[in-house]
This record gives structure tokens, sequence and C-alpha cells, in this order.
């Protein structure tokens, strides 16, 4: 798998796209993140560990802590590449928009003749 | 109208959701019409549609193709797989690389549109599923080629998704 697929691949899960989300506010330990999502030890663990492989945290060692930290390089080059195909799609909706627009005007005029 | 929604149902999909303000069978000639259809998918700035052939029956071909005042090309090509009046086409897409380079994978993607009208606005859902994860990953780099200021604040919607 490449970088980009094993991003996708990583935040295809709820619980690890809502462990993304709030280590976008902060570093937090696995206790911290236990506490929050009410979840088991070892679930949280498993989901962390796939973020790690995927490069979309990082972790390192303080004491006993080993405090997780959000790497947002993978996750720009997702949110680049989903945001490149919604600029594509929408400049075409919006001229489609307008002649949607023209559309719905003749039809009113022919209804009048 | 809010704008298009993109997300990625699966890891061999794309969906496009946007609702436009127009009834159904108004919607559906700006995606059958081919004199209709080279007047909105343009795609990108700089860019004309100079080849639009479209049979819009079970087993019939299509043809776009876009060209860059540049001179770039690329095209998609394929078959109709199934075509409910008003309600949805599905078709099999191969990407022509032409001049413009990229790839989308060897075998053709299946992309599906779904029109449905409630009270005079018509929301159509567009899915593309790619043969495998390797051929959308092929698809999204190319998809990537020009480079983009990339904005942070999208980022909570993408990973909300």
């Amino acid at each position: 798998m490449n970088r980009l697929d094993k991003a996708f691949a990583a935040l295809a899960d709820p619980t690890r796209r809502g462990i993304v989300v709030h280590l976008a506010r902060g570093e937090a330990s696995v206790s911290d993140l236990v506490g929050h999502f009410s979840l088991t030890q070892p679930t949280i663990s498993s989901h962390l560990k796939v973020l790690e492989s995927a490069g979309l945290i990082s972790r390192r060692r303080v004491a006993q802590l080993r405090p997780c930290k959000l790497e947002t390089e993978p996750l720009i080059a997702v949110t680049d590449w989903l945001e490149k195909i919604q600029e594509i799609w929408e400049g075409n909706y919006q001229r489609l928009d307008a002649l949607l627009a023209e559309l719905k005007q003749a039809q009113k005029e022919e209804r009048k003749k | 109208m809010k704008p298009a929604e993109v997300s990625t149902p699966s890891d061999r999909e794309v969906l496009v959701t946007r609702s436009f303000a127009a009834p159904v069978n108004l919607v559906w000639q700006a995606y059958t019409d081919p004199a209709l259809m080279r007047r909105w998918l343009t795609a990108m700035p700089g860019w004309s549609m100079p080849v639009c052939e479209m049979a819009t029956h079970v087993g019939g071909k299509y043809r776009w193709r876009w060209r860059h005042e540049d001179g770039q090309e690329f095209g998609f090509t394929g078959e109709m797989l199934e075509v409910v009046l008003h309600s949805k086409i599905a078709h099999t897409q191969f990407y022509d690389a032409g001049d413009f380079g990229g790839s989308m994978g060897g075998e053709p993607s299946i992309v599906t549109v779904t029109f449905h009208e409630t009270n005079g606005i018509t929301n159509v859902a567009t899915l593309i599923t790619y043969a495998s994860k390797a051929d959308r990953d092929a698809a999204m780099s190319t998809g990537m080629t020009d480079g983009m200021e990339m904005s942070y604040q999208s980022l909570d919607e993408v990973l909300a998704g």
C-alpha cells in the first residue's frame, strides 16, 4: 500500500477519525484517549497502531508515557486530493446552475406562447 | 445551492453529491444532450470540450475529450450499462491520458449517476467505483497533478466525513 492509500484506510474508521480530531487539539496519552472515548486500552492501542503505521500520528517516549501527536502531512495529501476533486466538480456544477436557469426561463416562455 | 460534497464511501469509491434548482427533466437534458453537456462539462478554466459524443441507451458508446488552450488533451470513453429516464445512468469509463499524462488504472471504472427530484430541486449523486484500490490511487494522483493551496479549514469536514 502506498502512503495515501494507508491514510485513507486508516481514516475509514469513525473511532480513528475521532482520535485524529481529538489530537488536532494537542498531544494526548493513551489513558487520556481511553477516558475520552470510553473504550478499553487494548482497543485504543490497536487504533493508534493503525494511525501510526499510516504516518498520521507519532509517539514519543516521556518516562512511562508515550504521548500521541498528530502528523499533518498525510492529512494534507488526503484533503488536497478531495479538495481538488471538489473544486473541479463544483466548477462544472456552477456552470450547470447557470445553464439550468436558462433552460427554466426558456421553458417558461414556451408555456406563455 | 450548497457546494458539491465529495466523500470516499469505501477504499475504491468516490461519491459526489450536489443539488440543483431545476426539475429533473431539465437536469437530465443537461446531462444527456451533447450540445448542452459541452456548455458546462468543461472541467477547469482554460479547457474546452471539442469532442462530446453521447448515445443514451444501454450498450451505446460515448466519447468525451477535453483540450487545453496550450494544446494538451485527455478524454474518457465507455459504454452505457443502464439508462433509466430521469432517474439513473450507469456507464463504464476508460481514461485516455492523451498528452495530459497520468493514469486511472487499466481497468474501467463504473460511473453511476442517480437523479432525484423533490419539489423542483434535483439531487444528483455521482458514484465512481474503481476496479481496485490501486486504480483509485492512480486516479487520485492524476487528479492531484496541479498543486493547490491547502486550507486547514476543511480538515474537520473531511475528518468528520
